[in-house]
């Protein structure tokens, strides 16, 4: 038995690619979200590579780099993340997931990308990593700020009539519990519906430098990521002061739970606050029971939301960069950059 | 060369002490660990972490194919042929 690692033509072999995902990972619409991840990202077209046994007709397994443009320090760069990694189980012994790992490489050491990165949610997912030595860049933690207790207390009471009794109580405890409000001069946060515009470009072209490493955040990569997005809606709150763009935020409603995608400004501490603020308002009255975000652990978001009553849970996922040796990509990430990652950055 | 024996028992004990599904559900020469679940990638990680170790032999990506780490019959050919081949266990 002899597996090797070969390039996917997206275009004759779509379907194949797409057979391996829904079979091994069965929780998404591949098919409905392919042609929106794969071909029209603004960044550029997916690369991806299948395992193969060479006895068998069809591939064992499949991954793919999705190109990203991000600030690197005071350069964007056209960087890379790894997704839809999949084999079949009976190949799950490490091999040929070494092949297909190595193979996510392939664009960063022909130069077409500056670096790739890989967000293992546990350390199932870090064993080809570890094997090749490597470890994780950064971690994700993952925050949460409960907003009513009806679920807490369903885990614990059995009658539904004591729940919501006690619900009232422990709601409108949540609610009064002492807050700082944090309207910051002249700022204004307001539902933003419709496209992206060129406010939001330009915002992302005046928040970059020192070690950070973050996304890049021009209208056309906001309109694809969260208004193209064939699977999913969301909401997005932003903040003006003097009319200008200060700073926003995205939201994914579940049926209970919201989730903070993104959040992005100028002065994340200014700003930041006031449009969590708002955030836990705009979701208040949709009975949602917890906000969640998602943030790179010790970074300056970490703060910021344990600042406005997020506590800080498990970690999520880590951040495993790979950059060719020598190269100016290699030495930043060796350099204890700063990443500004949100929940975003991890979803493909 | 080491017994087979010899090698299947240390190399049960290790995945019988390891892996709680294997616990939980025994295990046998020809069952099937990678199919099962009773294994995943980090448990081959542990594995080939463990025989490195053990038989003094180093494993290649290359062999980290599911040939050699499906079953427990597998490993344990596995790791006799590459002990006949290098060198010999750890005293």
């Amino acid at each position: 038995m002899k597996v090797k690692a070969r390039p996917v033509c997206l275009d004759s072999e779509r379907s194949i690619l797409i057979g391996i995902l829904e079979r091994n990972l069965p929780e998404l619409p591949h098919a409905r979200r392919s042609e929106w991840l794969y071909d029209k990202n603004p960044a550029g077209n997916a690369w991806s590579w299948f395992a193969i046994e060479e006895s068998l007709p069809s591939p064992i397994g499949v991954a793919t780099v999705v190109p990203r443009f991000m600030w690197v320090g005071e350069s964007l760069k056209l960087c890379g993340q790894v997704a839809d990694f999949a084999i079949d189980p009976g190949y799950r012994s490490l091999g040929p997931a070494m092949l297909l790992q190595k193979a996510t490489f392939d664009p960063v050491n022909r130069g077409l990308l500056a670096f790739c990165y890989d967000c293992p949610p546990d350390d199932r997912g870090m064993s080809t990593f570890r094997r090749m030595g490597m470890e994780a860049n950064c971690r994700m933690r993952r925050f949460a700020r409960p907003l009513r207790v009806e679920r807490r207390l369903g885990e614990k009471l059995a009658s539904k009539k004591l729940v919501s009794i006690t619900a009232l109580f422990g709601n409108l405890a949540l609610r009064l519990l002492p807050t700082r409000r944090h309207s910051a001069s002249g700022i204004k946060v307001s539902v933003h519906e419709g496209r992206f515009g060129a406010e939001f470009t330009e915002l992302d072209r005046n928040v970059r430098g020192g070690n950070l490493i973050r996304s890049r955040r021009s209208a056309e990569d906001l309109n694809w990521r969260f208004r193209d997005d064939p699977l999913n809606q969301y909401q997005v709150l932003t903040a003006h002061r003097g009319g200008e763009l200060v700073g926003y935020a995205v939201v994914s409603l579940g049926e209970q739970d919201a989730y903070v995608l993104d959040l992005f400004s100028r002065s994340v501490a200014e700003v930041g606050p006031s449009l969590l603020d708002a955030v836990v308002e705009h979701v208040h009255d949709r009975k949602i029971q917890s906000v969640h975000a998602l943030c790179a652990d010790g970074s300056e978001m970490s703060g910021l939301l344990r600042s406005v009553r997020f506590s800080g849970r498990e970690i999520s996922a880590r951040i495993v960069a790979y950059a060719k040796v020598e190269t100016e990509a290699h030495a930043f990430l060796h350099g204890s950059p700063k990443w500004s990652f949100t929940r975003m950055d991890l979803m493909a | 060369m080491i017994e087979t024996n010899t090698i299947t028992v240390r190399l049960k004990e290790f995945i019988l002490q390891k892996f709680p599904l294997a616990k939980k559900q025994g295990l046998k020469g020809s069952d099937r660990m990678l199919d099962t679940g009773i294994i995943d990638s980090l448990g081959v990680l542990d594995l080939v972490g463990f025989v490195e170790r053990e038989y003094s032999i180093e494993v290649s990506d290359e062999e980290l194919t599911p040939e050699n780490f499906q079953s427990l019959d597998a490993l344990t050919a596995f790791v006799q042929t590459k002990s006949a081949n290098g060198s010999g266990p750890r005293a």
